[in-house]
């Protein structure tokens, strides 16, 4: 024995036996070097838009509650009721979660950017993918900053993965810095990206549209209404082929993917078994614990016959309700319908389980809850079934559709103090796919013509995450939800105070990145 | 005059030298002799075997079995008795003929052999700063895990108990924290390497002592695995002879010793009523009927529960001269002080020993099997689960009655459901297999070959009825079944050279060992959609699916070279100098090997001339010794490059594509890697005294020590914006970060006494530490952060809680208005509501933001004591351990529940005192305010409290039959021994903190340590125990 241990001892004594490769992983260096294994970069990139604090789960809570859309029921509880009453503080964990998973989103398409770059494939298809997967990643980061710009103005701006490497702890970039390189992003991306991908196995994807689309929003956020107006009427040219819906609750159903109204979708598949996915991955388990899903909570979280966590709000219901732009005379836009559940008076859907086999079912409604007893229909399937009994939704959620470009190409135009036929033809467009009655004029006056334009966008894209952003951007946000829940029912606050146009640094950030601690006033941004 | 001295000094050990080479065979008799018997005082028993020299001469002789002896000397002639564990003595003789010798105890323990790396030291010779527990001492019997010998026993030495779950492991500190990534010393088995799994692997009762190494003179030998101290436990051997047989067996009852005071029905649903109103939402219908006022349940009650204890072991051990042989077995069951939980360990270990001419061998092997079933009901959930609630509901699947928001406002978890209708087995095994070669080569010189092996593994189960749980979520039926297995082995070669030189005794080791990383794998897979309850495994699930894959090292492999020497002078002046070159598969090629050197010197003072006049001194020893340790426990791989993510397990990373929205594959990383991380090392002084009086009865040790680390080696959080994370995961990196130093004082102090019939030993240890962070490093300048409260910066301990400062409750608008006119910019507190807490101004600018914070507490005791004392009174014996800790600040994160509202749940009766209404005085913010981080649930010293506790860790009272008794019980003379004993553990606590139990070790976490998210308490036990010997 004791010859055989120095034998051992000495053959183990060579050095490589300190050299030990990961056996469960690969190593970053040399696996992206295929257009399969460059694909799986893109791929995870798209897979954080269904991160904590995105499109899962935490995004339409967030945006619906803030933007005053929804507002809280009983059952909702912790962060996001504070979201709902605005006394959330900078510890707030969706927000913090909602931070950084638009940083990883950065971090991997930086990724992406950087493997593509180094790969240099030999075939001109391959080089040709290169640049598309480069142009991709491009979108997503823009996405990523889009958001981030806009939620906390000045923020670290991290531009590859090279910079990540020499700098973990990146100071703040002004707000126009980081909007500069958003449109140089997106203009970059813009002419290697497909118009159309292959739809049964690509349908998704961020397209040439997807791009000019975000690149016009980006524009008119900043209220460069020219550019706005010119990047945003592409779409409604050739090669492009975007058009309205003709149903409108088609696009909030199980099949919106295949809308010809889709210009970018959140791509939510259905849960369809525990041994694949967790039905609450939204919780967390994304990529990890929860399996494979996809699926978006969404339908479990606001519906009424099930977890019921929120409800339309009474603001929002009497949207709907307002003068006959022709005759003056009380109207109900038809969209309300489509929106929420309700009585008949607000206009309302009544009734659910339209095709249940058992038949359709009468609509609750109590009269008697002081909070107003609307419910949400968008993104709901009530129609099908009666109850959900668990997270399993594969509606998609909508980040630009066509009826928003319609929109945004009227307010640009509006803004530029055009607010004549084309912008009246526009928003008459969108009115017209849902059966609205047409305006005759947009007022006669900018004002006249914007109050349209901002009326139009509140009732067409309700509950689609977007008015609180339109509420900031319009610099309106406190006005107008202090004095809509002053009057809510049940309510009576005024909760927005100034600071809150802006997000706070999160915790997260703060305490771990001395250089954005330092450049925070008043504990909060 | 200098030639002679050195002759004569030469010339003393001759005689030591010539007595162990001829022994009884020296006969040769000249001139006049003397003769007498040599006996023992306290049994008056004589001695067989003890040497009897002529000081000054070359003649020596042994007792025979009698104790008698016979030497040619003369008057005027020394004659020195020496016998191991007796006090040499040293007798002129008057006048030739007779004389009767009296030999004491010798309480010194000098010449007791102590293990240190790599080879044995009589402590004499001892240059650092070393403890000797003796398991026998320690109170082994009552022992269910090793680290449990160790507390209380060693100034220095925290052993915390991570909860009161059975099986649940100890931490143990030595001489605080000086490293971010383990506080774990090395642990050392029978001379080698093992980890504290193996430690935790072996029976309290096959241990015969362990030694802790606290200073780096003594544990550079052990290189990089040191920073932390050795802990070096010597099993009990098997002994030439008759077979001995021991059984023992001992059962015992565990229960809480503490129970917080819970809301009745009435009072909760008051608060309820308050968080509503606070929050404008109504409470639902079923609030205003008298149902909820009913007081179903107290759910503290219902999950705890008297828990039932048991130990057993068999001892078998024998041999000849050549070979001797033993084998233990032991089995533990142990139920958890809550439903529904237990925990059943099973040890073996066989070992053998054969000496062979010069070759001496040794082998054996540990087995350790343990199986927990079930799982532990929640203390929060206990606390926060509606009082009015049953237990059961037929109308919920599952049968267990459940809380939802919209009919309860609350989602509190039912804390007997999961726990009912979850059934988790978990098996693990471990196979500890040791082997030695030693083989003595010229004289003095010896080679030693050593291997282990760790071989373990583990299954898993569950199975899970369908249920529905808190809010209506569904949990459907499922089985699941893992895997997982590991091995590596350890292999040791040395050398060792100890030869004496006249005066000059020098002893050396040179040698090499080798860690092979080996392997580790697992699977896991669970099935569903499951037809019924019948069959309650995987097997018959008609969907399976692989949950998780594992595959990687078991270990990180390290090459190392060592080496040491050792010189005495005339016993007196010890030098100990030592290296250990060390390399590890953890860092990149450049930073792969460190070098950790280690210098010690030691001065018996009490041997020098000038110290004999001052007899009450019986010893003295001067002590002071440098050394340099290392640290590389970061994970194996991953660390200085950056591997794929595709999830975990690999394939979770999706995204639906298509317009079938079917899952693609997505890969990408989520770390960030340091090509330039590089071995953390620690240098420590220590300086000590040994000193004993009173013939050794009375001892003192004492200690201070400087510890210094640098290039710390963590895991630092880094900014979200990196983007380098897991979803919900703070991005994070290892680096060598920061400097950190710990410094301190010990002090033991004991006696041992007898008086007639009654003999006893007290032992007190007592140690200051200070632990401060020197520096961040250049990269990290930024304060590390961690669970929102702890901060560790320069100038202040590792993990310090941060935070504000509470004042007061705001009483109403009026004093808020008072407050906000003085304050610059109108505003005193942000967001400050009547009701809410009241910060402190600390910076005293007039107003509370986050410039207000500052450093709270430390979760690191300063003070660490100890106290232990046994007795033997005739046939009974007694055995006390008390230890505490002092000077340590704990975080109550339970009080966020007990006496907070933030959502809807039950609390204890502290959050009666809460603000209700304007002009309330009040301990407490109002129910559902402000109830967040920036709010009132800020990092605050709010829920900072006293972590100093006192315990009374054991106190066993037992009887040994005397021998006739035995024999009288027995006729055939089948018991050797019998002893019965009476056991408690945890009998009492003395402590000021409010939470269940002020010993945590928290989170293992280096920056969220001495936070209580409610961990289970530890128990009172209460036992009764036979030991039998044959």
């Amino acid at each position: 024995m004791l010859l055989v241990s120095v034998i051992v001892g000495t053959d183990s004594c060579k050095k490589s036996k300190l050299d030990l490769e990961s056996r469960s992983a690969y190593d970053f260096s040399n696996y992206f070097t295929t257009k399969e294994t460059m694909n799986e970069a893109v791929i995870s990139t798209y897979a954080t838009l269904i991160h904590q604090g995105l499109w899962a789960r935490d995004y339409y809570f967030i945006f619906d509650l803030m933007g005053f859309e929804a507002k809280q029921t009983t059952n909702l509880q912790g962060g996001f009721l504070q979201l709902s009453n605005y006394s959330f503080g900078t510890d707030e964990g969706d927000i913090a979660n909602l931070w950084n998973s638009l940083y990883r989103m950065v971090f991997r398409a930086n990724v992406v950017i950087d493997r593509a770059t180094i790969w240099n494939p030999s075939t001109p298809t391959d080089q040709l993918l290169a640049k598309q997967y480069i142009a991709e990643a491009k979108f997503l980061r823009s996405y990523a900053y889009f958001n981030i710009v806009n939620l906390w103005g000045a923020a670290p701006l991290i531009k590859s993965y090279a910079d990540v490497l020499q700098n973990n702890y990146m100071p703040r970039t002004p707000a126009t810095a980081i909007w500069a390189f958003i449109e140089a992003d997106l203009t970059a991306a813009i002419p290697d990206l497909p118009v159309t991908y292959n739809a049964s196995t690509d349908l998704g994807r961020a397209g040439k549209g997807a791009a000019t689309a975000l690149l016009g929003k980006a524009y008119l956020y900043q209220k460069k209404w020219a550019l706005a107006q010119s990047t945003l009427t592409l779409l409604t040219q050739a090669p492009y082929s975007y058009d309205l819906d003709p149903s409108y609750d088609n696009l909030f159903s199980s099949t919106n993917q295949n809308s010809v109204e889709n210009i970018f979708q959140i791509m939510n598949g259905a849960w369809t078994d525990w041994s694949i996915g967790n039905q609450y991955y939204m919780f967390g388990g994304q990529e990890t614990w929860g399996g494979k899903a996809t699926h978006s909570g969404r339908a479990q979280e606001y519906g009424f016959k099930d977890w019921f966590n929120t409800y339309v709000t009474t603001a929002s219901v009497k949207a709907f309700q307002y003068p006959n732009p022709v005759n003056g005379t009380p109207y109900v836009d038809p969209r309300a319908y489509s929106t929420f559940y309700g009585d008949k008076p607000s206009g309302g859907d009544t009734v659910y389980c339209e095709s249940c086999a058992g038949g359709k079912i009468s609509y609750p409604f109590n009269a008697a809850d002081p909070q107003g007893d609307y419910s949400w229909r968008k993104y709901e399937y009530y129609d099908k079934t009666p109850s959900f009994g668990g997270p399993q939704s594969s509606i998609n959620g909508q980040v630009i559709r066509f009826a928003d470009v319609l929109l945004m190409i009227a307010e640009a135009s509006i803004q530029q103090g055009n607010f004549g036929s084309a912008p009246l033809g526009l928003i008459n467009r969108v009115r017209q796919r849902v059966g609205a009655v047409s305006y005759p004029s947009l007022g006669g006056s900018q004002t006249a013509a914007m109050n349209i334009l901002m009326h139009e966008r509140q009732l067409e894209l309700c509950g689609e995450q977007l008015r609180y952003f339109d509420l900031i951007r319009w610099g309106i946000a406190k006005q107008t939800i202090n004095s809509l829940k002053l009057v809510e029912p049940k309510d009576g606050t005024q909760p927005f105070q100034d600071k809150h146009v802006l997000f706070p640094i999160p915790n997260v950030e703060k305490d771990y990145n001395p250089n954005v601690a330092k450049d925070i006033a008043n504990d909060w941004n | 005059m200098q030639k002679t001295k050195t002759l004569k000094l030469l010339k003393a050990p001759l005689w030591i030298f010539i007595s162990c080479m001829m022994l009884s065979s020296f006969a040769y008799a000249q001139g006049p002799k003397i003769t007498g018997v040599i006996s023992d005082k306290k049994s008056g028993a004589p001695v067989a075997r003890a040497t009897v020299a002529v000081k000054g001469t070359s003649r020596v002789t042994i007792t025979d079995d009698a104790g008698r002896y016979s030497i040619q000397a003369a008057p005027g002639d020394i004659l020195v008795v020496t016998f191991t564990g007796r006090v040499s003595k040293e007798i002129k003789l008057g006048s030739s003929g007779e004389m009767n010798i009296v030999l004491e105890e010798d309480f010194s323990k000098l010449d007791e052999v102590v293990v240190i790396g790599y080879g044995t030291s009589k402590k004499r010779n001892v240059v650092g700063a070393t403890d000797i527990i003796s398991a026998k001492e320690a109170g082994a019997t009552t022992s269910t895990n090793p680290s449990q010998l160790l507390i209380g026993k060693a100034a220095g030495v925290q052993v915390i108990q991570s909860n009161g779950t059975p099986g649940a492991d100890a931490q143990i500190i030595i001489r605080g924290t000086g490293s971010f990534t383990s506080v774990d010393p090395l642990y050392v088995i029978d001379g080698i390497q093992g980890d504290k799994n193996l430690f935790n692997t072996l029976s309290a009762q096959d241990i015969d002592n362990i030694t802790i190494l606290k200073d780096a003179s003594s544990t550079a030998i052990y290189g990089s695995a040191a920073a932390n101290g050795v802990v070096i436990i010597t099993t009990k051997r098997a002994k030439s002879g008759v077979p001995k047989i021991t059984v023992s067996s001992q059962y015992g009852v565990a229960k809480a010793w503490k129970k917080l005071d819970l809301l009745n029905a009435a009072q909760y649903v008051d608060l309820l009523k308050d968080f509503a109103a606070t929050n404008n939402t109504t409470l639902p219908a079923k609030f205003n009927t008298p149902a909820v006022l009913v007081d179903s349940n107290n759910w503290q009650n219902n999950i705890l529960r008297t828990a039932l204890v048991s130990e057993s072991n068999i001892n078998l051990s024998g041999g000849s001269e050549k070979v001797t042989y033993g084998l233990s077995l032991g089995y533990i069951s142990q139920e958890s002080i809550v439903e529904k939980f237990s925990n059943k360990r099973f040890n073996a270990r066989i070992y053998l020993d054969e000496k062979l001419g010069r070759f001496h061998f040794g082998q054996s092997l540990a087995i350790r099997q343990t199986k927990s079933v079930g799982q532990t009901a929640s203390l929060t959930s206990a606390i926060q689960y509606a009082p009015y609630k049953p237990i059961y509901d037929k109308s919920i699947p599952g049968g267990y009655s459940i809380e939802s928001n919209v009919e309860d406002f609350s989602n509190a978890i039912n804390p007997l459901q999961a726990l009912n209708l979850e059934h988790p087995v978990n098996t693990d095994y471990i196979f500890f297999p040791q082997a030695f070669a030693e083989v003595d080569l010229i004289k003095g010189l010896r080679f030693r070959s050593q291997f282990s092996a760790e071989i373990g593994g583990n299954k898993s189960t569950n199975y899970k009825y369908p249920y529905t749980l808190s809010n209506y979520l569904t949990s459907p039926r499922q089985a699941t079944l893992g895997y997982g297995s590991y091995s590596f082995y350890t292999l040791e070669n040395y050398f060792s050279y100890d030869r004496r030189f006249g005066n000059h005794t020098v002893s050396a080791t040179l040698g090499n060992s080798y860690i092979d990383p080996g392997e580790s794998s697992g699977l896991s897979a669970a099935g569903s959609n499951l037809a019924n309850d019948n069959v309650q495994n995987i097997s018959v699930a008609p969907l399976q699916t692989v949950t998780g894959t594992s595959y990687g090292y078991a270990h990180t492999s390290l090459i190392s070279y060592f080496g040491r020497v050792s010189y005495t002078y005339n016993s007196k002046y010890i030098l100990t100098a030592s290296i250990r070159r060390d390399g590890a598969s953890n860092f990149g090629a450049n930073n792969r090997f460190g070098n950790f050197p280690g210098v010690g010197v030691a001065w018996n003072l009490s041997d020098e001339d000038f110290m004999k006049k001052a007899s009450f001194i019986s010893n003295a020893k001067l002590r002071a010794g440098w050394g340099r340790t290392g640290n590389n426990s970061i994970p194996t791989t991953g660390i200085t490059s950056v591997l794929t993510f595709s999830g975990s397990p690999a394939g979770n990373a999706v995204y639906s594509l298509g317009s079938s929205e079917a899952f693609a594959n997505g890969t990408s990383i989520n770390t960030l890697a340091n090509p330039a991380i590089k071995w953390e090392s620690t240098d420590q002084t220590d300086i000590g005294l040994d000193i004993s009086f009173l013939k050794n009865k009375l001892y003192m040790t004492v200690d201070w020590y400087n510890r210094k680390s640098s290039g710390l080696l963590v895991q630092v959080p880094i900014p979200g914006s990196t983007g380098a994370s897991n979803t919900g995961g703070q991005p994070s990196i290892y680096a060598n970060a920061a400097s950190v130093v710990n410094k301190g004082i010990e002090f033991t102090v004991g006696y041992r006494g007898n008086a007639g019939k009654f003999s006893y030993n007290v032992n007190t240890n007592f140690s200051y530490n200070k632990n401060k962070v020197l520096s961040l490093g250049d990269r990290f300048s930024a304060p590390i952060k961690a669970e929102g409260i702890t901060y560790t910066t320069p100038g202040s301990p590792i993990g310090a809680f941060y935070g504000y400062r509470l004042d007061h409750v705001a009483k109403d608008q009026a004093e808020i208005t008072a407050l906000n006119a003085k304050a610059p910019g109108g505003v005193f507190q942000d967001g400050l509501l009547p009701g809410d807490f009241v910060f402190k101004d600390i910076n005293g600018d007039g107003k509370v933001n986050s410039s207000d914070q500052e450093i709270l507490g430390s979760p690191i005791p300063k003070f660490i004591y100890g106290f232990n004392a046994g007795a033997n009174y005739g046939n009974f014996d007694l055995n006390i351990v008390v230890s505490g800790i002092a000077g340590v600040k704990v975080i109550n994160g339970i009080k966020s529940t007990t006496s907070m509202e933030a959502n809807g749940h039950n609390a204890t009766t502290s959050i009666l005192d809460r603000w209700r209404k304007p002009g309330d005085v009040a301990k407490l913010p109002r129910a559902g305010q402000s109830a967040n981080g920036s709010g009132n649930l800020r990092p605050s010293d709010w829920n900072m409290e006293d972590g100093s506790y006192l315990r009374l860790r054991n106190i066993t009272i037992g009887y040994s039959f005397p021998k006739n008794i035995v024999g009288r019980i027995t006729s055939t003379n089948i018991f050797t021994g019998i002893r019965v004993y009476v056991a408690a553990q945890n009998l009492f606590t003395i402590a000021k903190y409010t939470g269940y139990d002020p010993e945590l070790s928290g989170n293992t976490y280096i920056f969220s340590r001495g936070i209580d998210g409610g961990a289970l308490p530890q128990p009172r036990t209460i036992m009764a125990g036979i030991q039998l010997g044959f």
